[in-house]
């Protein structure tokens, strides 16, 4: 693989990029006839991340389908961090439950519904709030995860790294929230 | 990362790391760089950074879309 050493330009996270076999000549012309429109110009021999960026062509287009990977493999990192925490899933649907069984059983008999057309018991009308507390306490824990994420530093290496434009962090909010 | 070169330099222990930041594989004896599943690249960085060759010039300015159109059209 040769570069080629036209001169085009190309656009990198917000600065122009330009290789040449020698580039002495074309900075002085380039700062002559641009001078008003350019705030700094440098001239340097390929560092290791120019290597990476010729050899990987970073930049070039993000397709929708790179999108969706990218929301697929972090929505399963978090599913998999989920099920090996067995605290957060104790949490998230151990105490709701717990709450469930012990306050159904408990208030049950002292509660009737005013209408009595229904047959509906105490534990029937207090489950659809228990669905909500389990979706309350998961999403608690997931916006923790996020928290976990950030000091690891792996938030920003994910959301800077990989994606520029950030899918990558409404893939990780769009998981906090639709799981379970 | 200084652990791990001390490991390195003192004890001879060989290190194999991932990493995607740059510099720290600008320090390694050899890089490997992987795309999409594929080897793109792999030596020592001074012998990637000579295959590569030439000059690399970096521009900043405030409209880079005009000014990228103007060289283009100039050069």
């Amino acid at each position: 693989m040769k570069r080629n050493f036209d001169v085009q330009p190309t656009l990198l996270s917000g600065k122009l990029r330009i290789e040449r076999e020698t580039g002495t000549q074309l900075v002085s012309r380039i700062v002559e006839t641009f001078t008003s429109m350019i705030d700094s110009v440098t001239l340097s021999k390929p560092t290791l991340e120019d290597v990476f960026i010729a050899r990987t062509d970073t930049d070039s287009g993000r397709t929708v389908s790179d999108f969706l990977l990218a929301m697929t493999t972090l929505w399963r990192r978090e599913m998999v961090r989920f099920l090996r925490q067995r605290s957060r899933i104790v949490g998230a649907l151990g105490t709701p439950l717990l709450f469930w069984l012990l306050l159904g059983s408990g208030v049950g008999s002292s509660f009737r519904l005013d209408s009595s057309s229904t047959t509906m018991g105490y534990m029937e009308y207090f489950f659809p709030g228990t669905v909500v507390l389990i979706l309350l306490f998961t999403s608690i824990f997931s916006t923790i995860s996020i928290i976990e994420d950030r000091k690891e530093g792996f938030f920003k290496a994910y959301s800077l790294r990989l994606f520029p434009d950030r899918p990558s962090f409404s893939a990780s909010c769009w998981a906090a929230r639709h799981w379970p | 990362m200084n652990y791990l070169q001390r490991l390195r330099d003192k004890e001879g222990v060989t290190v194999l790391l991932t990493t995607h930041l740059i510099d720290e594989g600008d320090r390694c004896d050899r890089v490997l760089i992987l795309h999409q599943g594929i080897v793109v690249a792999l030596g020592t960085p001074d012998s990637l950074k000579e295959q590569i060759g030439g000059d690399v010039i970096v521009i900043a300015t405030k409209e880079p879309e005009k000014l990228r159109d103007m060289i283009e059209a100039k050069f």
